[in-house]
C-alpha cells in the first residue's frame, strides 16, 4: 500500500502515543492499586500513632474530657467511620458507629471489610499495657480517589493522543504541502519554465530548502539567460564564429561564418579549418600561430583565406583556446570578420594619401616618410644615402606652348624614365609641378650617386614624343649625402634643393653636389672622363713593361704590359683610378684593344723573344669574337701566338659562362697562353682551374710579401699553390718580389718565374729594351 | 459464631481476674500520667508478685481531679500527700498503712540560679508559682510558713511540680514551690538553671492508704510486700527508681504533725 508521508507520520505518531499511554495508564493504575493498601495502612497508622501520642496521658489518667474532645477531633478526619478508646479494661470514649457490636474483636484488624478498614493500637508504657485505640477508615473515599485518578489519566491520555494526532496532521500537512510545491516547481523547471519560484514561508529547514531551490532557480535563469544571449549572439553576430575541437576538427559554425566563407554548415563540419587556407601564408606563419595558441592560449591577426568560390579575402581573426575544468585543451574558438573591403579602402585611401595620381609616383607625404625611413636605416646601419632633387628645365615652356595635356604627358613620361634610371630599392617621388626627387639608399661611393645623376640627365635629354611632336628638354639635379652633408631630413631637403639651383645656375642639364668637396671630386671625375676619352681616342696613354724573370737562371723571360697615364696638367694618374672609370664609361674594350695591338707590335721587335703578358678585363669576351680579334692582332703585329699571354682575374673565371670558356679554348688552340692574375685573392677553386684552360698561375703579391717574414703559414700557402699549379701542369709566376730572400725561397719552393721591384719596376718600352740588353748581358 | 466465642472467652477472663483480688492504685499526679505510669508500673508489678494481689495503676489528669476521685473513693489504694491524707482520712475514711520509713517531707522554694533573690523577705509582694493549692510540700508547706513569717505573696497554680520548675527556670515567676525529690527528678538541664532558696521544716511524708472497703487482710498482704522491698536488692532497686527510701508500716497518728498545721483548704471537698 502506498501511504502518503503525511498519513505515515500521523499513523506512526498516534500509534506510538497510544502504546506509550496505554502502558502508562495501566502501569499507573496498577501502581495506584498497589499503593492503595499501603497508603491506607500508612494513613491509618499515622493517624493512630498521632492519636495515641496525644491521648496517652489522658487514657492513663482516665481523663475523659480530654479523650472526648480528642475522639471527636479524630472523627472529623475524612473517611473516619469510628473511634474507640479503652483504658483499664473499659471503654473510655467512643465516636461513630461500626456495625452493631461494641467490640472491635469481631473484625479483622488491618483488613478491609464491609468497605471499612479496621485498625487498632495498644497504649503501653514500657511493656505495661494501659489501654487500646480502635478505629475504622472508609475505603470508598480512597477507592473513589483511585477511580478518579484513573479516569483523569485516561482523559489526559485521550486528549494527548488527540493533540498529538492533530499536531502531526498539521505538521505532516505542512511538510507535504512544502514538498509538493518543491516537486511541482522541479517539474516546472524540467518543463522549461525556469523562472519558477517557491513562496518561502517561515524560517525552518523546509523554508531554507525552498530558498536554496529559489537560489538554484535564479542561478538557472541567469545561466540560461546567458546561454540564450550567447546563442543569440552566435546566431546573429556579423562576426563569423568557428569552433573546432582539440583535434582541430570543425564542430560548429554560425550563419555569419557561412555568409563570409560561402560554405554551408554541413560542408565544413568535421573538416579541417585548413580547407579555408588561401596559400598566401607560409609555413612559418602558421607555425607562429600554433605556438602562440599553445603558449598564450590566443592568437589574433590578419589572415588571408579563400572562399568557397575561390576568392581570396582578408579577415581579422581571433582564436582563443578553450580549456576544460581539468585544464586540458577542449576547443578552439575562432572569430573573424571579412576585412577585405576595409583593406581595399585602406589601400585606396593610403594610395590617395601617398601617391601622385598623375604619375603614380609617391607624393610628398610618402617621400618624407621614405626619407625618414632611409635616414633611420642609414643611421642604424652606419651607411650613407643620397638625396636628389630633379627639376625639368623646360617644363614651363612645354606646358605654356603645348598645353596642359602635353605637360601632363611630359610629367608622366619623365616619371617613367626616372624610374627606369634607378635601382628597384631607390625611391622616385614627385613633389609637385615639375619637381622630382630620388632617394638612393646604401650608396658606397660618391660616384654611385654621380652615375645615377648622369644617367637621369641622359634619359631626360632623350626626345619626348608629345602630341605627335618630338620635344627636347633637360634636367637639373641637386645631390646631397647623408651623413656627410646633414643629419636631419629638413636640412637634407634644403641642401638638395640648393644643390639643384646651383645646377640650374651652372647652365642646366647638369648635376651639382651640395658640398664643395663632392663637387670637386665630381668635377675631377668629369674632367678625367673627358680627358680619358680624349687620351684614348688620341692614344696618349703609355704602355709600360715589367720584366718577368726566370728564378733559376735569372734570365728575363717575359714582360707584363701595364697601362700608364701621364697627363700634362693633371699629372700621373693611377690605373686604379682611370681603369674603373674607363670601365664605367664603356671605354675599356677600346682601351684594351689598343693596348693589345700596341704591346704585340712592340713585343714583336724584342730580342730574345720574351713573351708579352696583357691584362684582359673580360668585357670584350661578351661578344664572342675576341679570339678572332686576337688572331687579327697577332697577324698584324707578326707576334707569334706562343709569346702572347692573356691575364684574367679569378672573378672572370667564376662569372664567365661556357661561352667564355669556349673562347679561351679557341685562344689556347691558337697557341695563346692564359694566366690567372692575382691568384689567391678571389674565389679560387680547384674545379674552376680544371675547367679553365689556364697555363700560368700568378701568385698575388700579398702572398709573396708574407714570405719575407718567413712565416710558416705563408710558406705553406705558397708551397701549396705551387704544388697545385705543378700538378695541374701550370707555370708559376710570383708577383711583387722585392727581396732576394723571397726570390731564393720561391725558387726553392719550385716557383718558376717572378716579377717585382727586386728586378725592375714597370718601365717604358725604351727602358725595357735597355733592360733586355742588360739582362742579355747578365 | 467464631467471633462470638472469642468475645465470650475474653469477657470471662477479665471478669475472673476482677473477681479474685484486683485493686486499683491511685497515684497522686505529681508528674505527667505517662511518666508516672512508667515509674510506678514495675513497682506495682513486683508488688503483685509478692502480694498475690492484682494491682492496677491509676492516676488523674491533675491534682483537683485526683482530690475529687479520692473524695469519691474511686481508688482502692492510693498514694497521696500528707495534707490529702489528713483530709480524706476523715471522709471517705482512707486508712494509712505505710510510708517511707526514714523520710521527712520538706517543701522548698526555688529561684532561678542567676536570680538576685537571697532571702524569703525579698519575695514579699511577688507572684509565686505552685503546683496546686493542695500540693502539700510544694504549695501548702511553703505558703503556711510564709504566712507565719508575715510575708505576703500571690500564689499562682501552674498544675504540676515540673511546670513550677520550668516556669521559674524560664523566668515566668521569680520563685516557686517544690520538693527536693521532684526537684531531683526533673531534667538536669532544667535543674541546673535553678537554686533552692529555702527549705521548710520536715513532716511525715506521703501516705499509702486504703479505702475502707478493702479487706484488711488483702491490705496487709500489700503492705507486707511493700515493706519487704527494702529487704532485698531487687526491691531496693525498684524503690530507688522512684527515689523512695525503704517503706515502713504506718498508722494514722503518724500524720498528726500535719493535722496540727490546721489546714482547711479542702474542707469543702469532703463536706459535700
Amino acid at each position: 500500500m502506498r501511504l502518503s508521508f503525511r498519513l505515515k507520520t500521523i499513523l506512526g505518531v498516534a500509534l506510538i502515543e497510544a502504546v506509550l499511554l496505554l502502558l502508562l495508564v495501566l502501569g499507573n493504575g496498577d501502581f495506584l492499586r498497589r499503593s492503595f493498601d499501603e497508603e491506607l495502612n500508612k494513613r491509618a497508622e499515622a493517624t493512630l500513632r498521632l492519636f495515641v501520642a496525644s491521648s496517652q496521658d489522658a487514657v492513663i489518667a482516665t481523663d475523659l474530657a480530654t479523650l472526648e474532645s480528642a475522639v471527636s477531633g479524630l472523627m472529623r478526619t475524612p473517611g473516619m467511620v469510628y473511634v474507640r478508646v479503652y483504658g483499664h479494661g473499659e471503654l473510655l470514649s467512643q465516636g461513630g458507629v461500626r456495625g452493631d457490636g461494641p467490640f472491635i474483636r469481631d473484625y479483622h484488624i488491618d483488613e478491609v471489610e464491609d468497605g471499612v478498614f479496621d485498625t487498632a493500637a495498644e497504649i503501653t508504657v514500657d511493656d505495661f499495657h494501659f489501654g487500646r485505640v480502635e478505629m475504622g477508615l472508609e475505603v470508598d473515599a480512597i477507592a473513589g480517589m483511585l477511580d478518579r485518578a484513573q479516569r483523569h489519566n485516561i482523559v489526559l491520555a485521550a486528549s494527548e493522543i488527540l493533540l498529538v494526532a492533530l499536531f502531526s496532521a498539521i505538521l505532516g500537512g505542512y511538510l507535504t504541502r512544502q514538498l509538493r510545491s518543491l516537486t511541482e516547481a522541479s517539474h516546472a523547471i524540467a518543463e522549461g519554465r525556469i523562472d519558477t519560484l517557491i513562496p518561502v514561508r517561515g524560517r525552518d529547514e523546509l523554508a531554507e530548502t525552498a530558498r536554496a531551490f529559489n537560489r538554484m532557480s535564479a542561478q538557472l535563469q541567469a545561466t540560461y539567460g546567458e546561454l540564450q544571449q550567447a546563442a543569440t549572439f552566435f546566431e546573429n553576430t556579423a562576426e563569423a564564429i568557428m569552433i573546432t575541437d582539440a583535434d582541430n576538427v570543425i564542430v560548429g559554425v554560425n550563419p555569419a561564418f557561412c555568409r563570409i566563407t560561402g560554405y554551408d554548415e554541413r560542408e565544413v563540419l568535421g573538416r579541417d579549418p585548413g580547407m579555408l587556407s588561401s596559400g598566401r601564408h607560409d609555413e612559418a606563419f602558421y607555425r607562429h600561430m600554433k605556438e602562440s595558441l599553445e603558449h598564450e592560449g590566443r592568437w589574433q591577426g590578419e589572415i588571408w583565406n579563400r572562399r568557397k568560390d575561390g576568392e581570396i579575402y582578408a579577415e581579422w581573426l581571433s582564436i582563443v583556446a578553450i580549456k576544460d575544468d581539468a585544464g586540458e585543451l577542449a576547443q578552439y574558438m575562432s572569430l573573424f570578420s571579412d576585412i577585405t573591403k576595409r583593406k581595399q579602402d585602406e589601400e585606396r585611401i593610403w594610395r590617395q594619401a601617398n601617391y601622385d595620381t598623375l604619375t603614380g609616383l609617391p607624393n610628398r607625404t610618402l617621400f618624407m616618410d621614405r626619407l625618414d625611413q632611409s635616414l633611420h636605416r642609414a643611421h642604424r646601419e652606419r651607411c650613407r644615402f643620397a638625396l636628389m632633387f630633379i627639376d625639368l628645365d623646360r617644363f614651363k615652356w612645354v606646358n605654356d606652348t603645348l598645353g596642359h595635356g602635353a605637360g601632363d604627358g611630359l610629367l608622366q613620361e619623365a616619371s617613367a624614365r626616372l624610374r627606369d634610371s634607378v635601382r628597384e630599392s631607390d625611391t622616385v617621388a614627385r613633389l609637385g609641378g615639375d619637381e622630382f626627387t630620388v632617394i638612393l639608399p646604401k650608396i658606397r661611393r660618391d660616384q654611385d650617386a654621380e652615375l645615377i645623376a648622369e644617367k637621369i640627365l641622359d634619359q631626360l635629354q632623350q626626345p619626348f614624343l608629345l602630341e605627335g611632336r618630338e620635344v627636347f628638354i633637360s634636367g637639373s639635379v641637386g645631390i646631397t649625402l647623408y651623413p656627410d652633408d646633414a643629419g636631419d631630413i629638413e636640412t637634407l631637403v634644403r641642401n638638395a634643393d640648393a644643390a639643384m639651383y646651383r645646377a640650374k645656375e651652372a647652365g642646366r642639364n647638369a648635376f651639382r653636389f651640395y658640398t664643395q668637396s663632392m663637387n670637386d671630386s665630381a668635377q675631377r671625375r668629369m674632367q678625367l672622363e673627358a680627358e680619358l676619352r680624349k687620351a684614348i681616342s688620341a692614344q696618349r696613354l703609355d704602355i709600360y713593361y715589367q720584366p718577368i724573370i726566370d728564378l733559376v737562371t735569372g734570365a728575363t723571360v717575359g714582360a707584363e704590359a701595364l697601362l700608364r697615364w701621364n697627363h700634362l696638367e693633371l699629372g700621373r694618374i693611377s690605373p686604379d683610378e682611370f681603369i674603373p672609370l674607363a670601365e664605367e664609361l664603356g671605354l675599356i674594350a677600346e682601351l684594351e684593344a689598343w693596348v693589345l695591338r700596341q704591346a704585340c707590335r712592340e713585343a714583336a721587335e724584342w730580342p730574345g723573344a720574351p713573351f708579352i703578358s696583357v691584362n684582359l678585363s673580360g668585357v670584350q669576351l661578351r661578344e664572342g669574337a675576341y679570339p678572332a680579334f686576337v688572331e687579327q692582332v697577332l697577324h698584324e703585329s707578326g707576334l707569334e701566338a706562343s709569346r702572347l699571354k692573356l691575364e684574367i682575374t679569378e672573378r672572370l673565371m667564376i662569372d664567365g659562362g661556357d661561352a667564355v670558356i669556349e673562347q679561351f679554348r679557341r685562344l689556347r688552340e691558337m697557341g695563346v697562353s692564359i694566366a690567372i692574375d692575382d691568384f689567391g685573392t678571389g674565389y679560387s677553386s680547384l674545379s674552376y682551374l680544371r675547367r679553365f684552360p689556364v697555363n700560368v698561375l700568378k701568385i698575388d703579391r700579398s702572398f709573396v710579401s708574407d714570405l719575407s717574414d718567413a712565416e710558416a703559414d705563408g710558406v705553406t700557402l705558397v708551397n701549396t699553390m705551387i704544388a697545385m699549379a705543378q700538378s695541374l701542369n701550370m707555370a708559376v709566376v710570383a708577383e711583387g718580389i722585392e727581396e732576394a730572400a723571397q726570390a731564393e725561397l720561391l725558387q726553392r719552393l719550385g716557383a718558376g718565374m717572378g716579377q717585382g721591384f727586386l728586378y725592375s719596376p714597370a718601365v717604358d718600352a725604351k727602358a725595357f729594351l735597355d733592360f733586355l740588353g742588360d739582362g742579355a748581358r747578365v | 459464631m467464631k467471633r462470638l466465642l472469642i468475645l465470650a472467652l475474653s469477657l470471662f477472663v477479665t471478669l475472673n481476674v476482677k473477681a479474685t483480688e484486683s485493686l486499683s492504685v491511685g497515684i497522686v499526679p505529681q508528674q505527667s500520667a505517662a511518666k508516672l505510669a512508667r515509674l510506678w508500673s514495675p513497682l506495682l508489678r513486683e508488688l503483685e508478685q509478692r502480694s498475690g494481689v492484682k494491682l492496677q495503676f491509676h492516676t488523674a489528669p491533675d491534682i483537683p481531679t485526683f482530690e475529687r476521685r479520692l473524695a469519691e473513693g474511686e481508688y482502692d489504694l492510693a498514694y497521696m500527700n500528707p495534707y490529702h491524707y489528713t483530709v480524706f482520712s476523715r471522709e471517705p475514711g482512707y486508712r494509712a498503712f505505710a510510708h517511707e520509713r526514714e523520710k521527712r517531707i520538706k517543701g522548698i522554694v526555688v529561684v532561678a540560679k542567676d536570680s538576685p533573690i537571697q532571702s524569703l523577705e525579698e519575695l514579699a509582694g511577688a507572684e509565686l508559682a505552685f503546683p496546686a493549692p493542695a500540693a502539700f510540700a510544694a504549695s501548702m508547706l511553703p505558703r503556711a510558713s510564709l504566712e507565719r513569717m508575715g510575708i505576703a505573696i500571690s500564689p499562682r497554680y501552674v498544675g504540676s511540680h515540673d511546670s513550677v520548675y520550668l516556669a521559674v527556670a524560664r523566668g515566668l515567676y521569680p520563685a516557686g514551690g517544690g520538693v527536693v525529690r521532684t526537684f531531683n527528678n526533673i531534667d538536669a538541664a532544667v535543674r541546673e538553671k535553678l537554686r533552692i532558696l529555702w527549705t521548710t521544716p520536715g513532716y511525715t511524708p506521703h501516705a499509702f492508704a486504703a479505702h475502707p472497703r478493702v479487706d484488711g487482710q488483702v491490705m496487709g498482704r500489700v503492705r507486707d510486700a511493700l515493706v519487704s522491698l527494702g529487704d532485698d536488692e531487687k526491691g531496693r532497686a525498684l524503690l530507688g527508681a522512684l527515689r523512695f527510701k525503704p517503706i515502713g508500716a504506718a498508722a494514722d497518728a503518724n500524720w498528726d504533725d500535719v493535722r496540727e498545721l490546721d489546714l482547711h483548704l479542702l474542707d469543702a471537698l469532703i463536706s459535700e
